[in-house]
């Protein structure tokens, strides 16, 4: 396991955002509702589907340093999400032409990061500490990355192509919205107060927080 | 009445629905039901001939199936894999596509300002790109009948361009980033107006199709409209179309052209539901899309004889750019594009051909998150950091000319897809004048976002909309098609879509595919 004593996600200013009460409520749509719920009730399978073990663990690694979710009780599995839409054999409608096609570029990134952790700091990238991992990530995202293994295969594009999946995930999951205030979802039977610094009644409202955490990572706020 | 006609009635409110036989010789069968198809559609059939509407997508039911989730969305989207390639990849699937009855109107954010009549005359005006083979005029009546139909809001009298008629609805209320586009214009001297948006402000009786209702300032176009103020294609022209007795099959993915010994299309083949299905037509109206339609012409090698199918691809300079705001914007509210200004439609003094248009935006969360993961490249605590500012974050954009190109085009590549049909390839290379015009843009907005008082500014450079893959033109070594739409090559076949256009005009494209494609089908008929 990845050490998450280094968590450095602060709390959330909508930290009394009831976001469940919203979803409750009549303002949210049933096929809103249903969305939502089919997402939050997914859970990853023992085995992975399309990626090898070795390779899920080096993606779930690289999930928790591009996404942290220290912050949440609850984090979402991103790299497992990844792993059923490539099984699925879903896309976004385009890739890089200069990739191969998904499963085969993500597959042998793992393989290549993992790789790149013995080399440089002799271990494998899944028990690298963060801040190795993270060097290794910054590395990856310019694009300087060696070794046979990224031949044909731009480390810089996929990288970005695996952080937006991820960033994508997390934010259209409940625990992103509510970490950012989203009310959007809400949208019945309409929205009367549009303008600046206008809100509708029942959009959050930030709150001040008080950031400072113990080494467990627990909150102390408000 | 067949089941099929009979879900299609009941989901569009119709007592009864035509239905053809596949050996019934139609007159029109037209592939695709985006901008480009079901207009011209609903026009044919209102002529009394006898149309099949082929739709690869299916029939969505808004009000009930639309959820305002981002995700659960992406079905609107042509999600099938297209390989992008060149120094400027172009990004597809929610950025470029449409899938579905509606096609991509069903997730267009409705903007729709009219093009100019130079934009028409690149080429005489500027030395540089292409004319148009139909002047601007000949589009006036259709721009007017197509706001009318389908209820465009928007200020009268608009600022920009020559005089027109009031627009048949007021304009939509303003969001946080329009005002705030407002502030900054203000301040620079440079003119703003509410922009034309096809979405009812107040309810308005469709002419022919019946009561809209007004649009609740959900912000949430991008993905699908759940209460029908948009005038996507399903709630316009695809009813009209309908009531006129046209057929619509969804679900309909057509794949092959057969062609007698005379050049003509025969038949049309295509799959639903797993089955390989004939349609015989007197007549093809090929509207799938600058992608698609290219590339079904180069699948079954069509109307290609002169080697200019899928080249021209053209996209405009889309350039956003996003600040953080002290005001709370909450930009998932009200129609996203709420403001526009055209002052910079021929900027003084620039070192470049064509101008472009300034408009705000509103921006859904996934969206944005994926933009900043993409375009600022911003991962770990930076990145979730950010994203609590999401509420304060406010857009604008420009669309802005791009020269064609023969080298950038679509072409077939050697993977295939999960129909064993060769995938896309789209090769994109800006040139020195999108390049040069990108650039200044990026000076206007800056100014813009920083007199409205925007912090941590940054720029997303962007190309969208997919046009010019089989323009229209006179000259027959350099185009795919005439003036009217009709192949050079193949005696009936017609192209009505984004892909005929010769330049991308410093507008939204959507108003001049609907309005050409009014045009088409009156060209059309008026020859038979
Ligand atoms: C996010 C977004 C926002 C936009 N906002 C605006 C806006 O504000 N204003 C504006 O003017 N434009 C906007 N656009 C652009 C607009 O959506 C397109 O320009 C327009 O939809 C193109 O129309 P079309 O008829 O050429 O093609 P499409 O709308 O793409 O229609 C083609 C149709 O053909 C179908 N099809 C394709 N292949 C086949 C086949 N083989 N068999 C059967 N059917 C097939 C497709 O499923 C699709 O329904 C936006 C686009 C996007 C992506
Ligand atoms: S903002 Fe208006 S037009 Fe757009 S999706 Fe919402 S209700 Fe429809």
């Amino acid at each position: 396991m990845v050490d998450t004593t280094t968590a450095r996600v602060p709390r959330s200013p909508y930290a009394t955002f009831d976001l469940d009460g919203l979803l409750a409520s009549d303002h949210v749509s049933a096929a809103t509702r249903r969305a939502l719920a089919e997402r939050r009730a997914i859970t990853a399978p023992p085995v992975p589907r399309v990626l090898s073990v070795p390779q899920m663990r080096v993606l779930r690694a690289v999930a928790i340093r591009l996404v942290p979710q220290d912050d949440q009780e609850d984090p979402v599995d991103l790299a497992d999400r990844i792993d059923a839409r490539l099984a699925a054999r879903e896309g976004d409608g385009w890739r890089y032409g200069a990739l191969p096609p998904d499963a085969e570029a993500i597959g042998t990134a793992m393989v290549n990061l993992d790789q790149s952790g013995w080399e440089r700091f002799s271990a494998g990238f899944a028990d690298l500490p963060p801040e190795r991992q993270d060097e290794i990530l910054a590395a990856m995202q310019r694009g300087e990355m060696e070794g046979q293994g990224w031949e044909g295969l731009s480390p810089a594009l996929i990288f970005e192509e695996l952080l937006v999946e991820m960033v994508e995930t997390f934010y259209a999951g409940s625990r992103g919205q509510r970490d950012i205030g989203y009310a959007g979802m809400a949208d019945l039977p309409g929205w009367d107060h549009i303008g600046l610094d206008e809100r509708d009644l029942r959009e959050p409202i930030r709150v001040q927080i008080d950031n400072r955490q113990d080494r467990t990572g627990q909150l102390t706020g408000e | 009445m067949s089941s099929d006609a009979r879900v299609i009635a009941s989901r569009y409110g119709l007592g009864e629905t035509r239905a053809f036989g596949h050996d019934d010789v139609v007159d029109a069968l037209v592939i695709g039901t985006g901008p480009g198809g079901a207009p011209l559609a609903a026009r044919l059939a209102a002529a009394g001939l006898s149309v099949v509407m082929l739709e690869a997508g299916r029939a969505w039911d808004p009000g009930t199936e639309f959820a305002t989730d981002e995700a659960a969305q992406h079905g609107l989207f042509w999600n099938d894999e297209r390989i992008s390639a060149g120094t400027n990849p172009i990004a597809f699937g929610r950025n470029n596509s449409g899938y579905g009855v509606g096609g991509g109107s069903l997730h267009y954010t409705a903007y729709v300002p009219r093009p100019q009549p130079d934009d028409f005359r690149l080429r005489s005006g500027t030395g540089e790109g292409v004319d148009w083979p139909i002047a601007h005029d000949e589009l006036l009546p259709y721009f007017d009948e197509v706001e009318r139909t389908i209820g465009v809001s928007g200020p009268s009298p608009y600022p920009w361009g020559p005089p027109r008629p009031d627009y048949p609805l007021p304009p939509l209320p303003r969001n946080g980033a329009a005002q705030l586009m407002a502030r900054g214009c203000d301040e620079l001297d440079i003119r703003t107006a509410s922009a034309p948006n096809a979405a009812l402000s107040v309810p308005y009786d469709r002419p022919g199709i019946g009561p809209g209702r007004a649009c609740t300032n959900r912000g949430f176009c991008q993905a699908g409209c759940s209460t029908g103020a948009k005038g996507s294609m399903d709630v316009t022209y695809i009813p009209l179309a309908l009531r006129a007795g046209a057929e619509l099959r969804p679900g309909s993915h057509a794949t092959l052209f057969e062609v007698d010994g005379r050049g003509h299309i025969s038949g049309v083949v295509y799959s639903r539901d797993g089955r390989e299905l004939r349609q015989r037509a007197h007549h093809v109206f090929l509207c799938a899309g600058a992608i698609e339609t290219p590339r079904l012409m180069l699948l079954n090698r069509l109307g290609n004889r002169n080697d200019q199918v899928g080249r021209h691809f053209m996209a405009h300079v889309g350039l956003q750019l996003w600040g953080t705001f002290d005001e709370d914007v909450r930009p998932y509210k009200g129609i996203p594009g709420g403001l526009i200004s055209e002052d910079t439609h021929r900027p003084a003094g620039a070192n470049f051909a064509g101008g472009y248009l300034v408009q705000s935006i509103g921006i859904m969360p996934v969206t944005y998150a994926g933009q900043l993961a993409r375009g600022r490249g911003l991962w770990g605590p930076a990145l979730r950091e950010h994203m609590r500012r999401y509420v304060n974050a406010a857009g604008i954009n420009v669309l802005g000319e791009c020269l064609p190109s023969p080298d950038n085009r679509v072409e077939l590549s050697g993977e295939t897809d999960v129909r064993r049909l060769p995938k896309p390839v789209i090769s994109f290379d800006a040139g020195p004048n999108e390049r040069a015009l990108a650039a200044h843009a990026e000076r206007t907005l800056r100014a813009i976002w920083d007199a409205a008082g925007a912090r941590d500014v940054w720029s997303f450079p962007r190309f969208a909309h997919t046009a010019g893959t089989c323009r229209m033109g006179t000259d027959r070594d350099t185009s795919v098609v005439d003036a009217d739409g009709r192949s050079h090559e193949v005696p009936n076949l017609t192209i009505s879509d984004n892909s005929t256009f010769p330049s991308v005009l410093a507008a939204n494209p959507s108003l001049t595919i609907m309005a050409l494609s009014l045009r088409t089908a009156d060209r059309h008929l008026a020859r038979r």
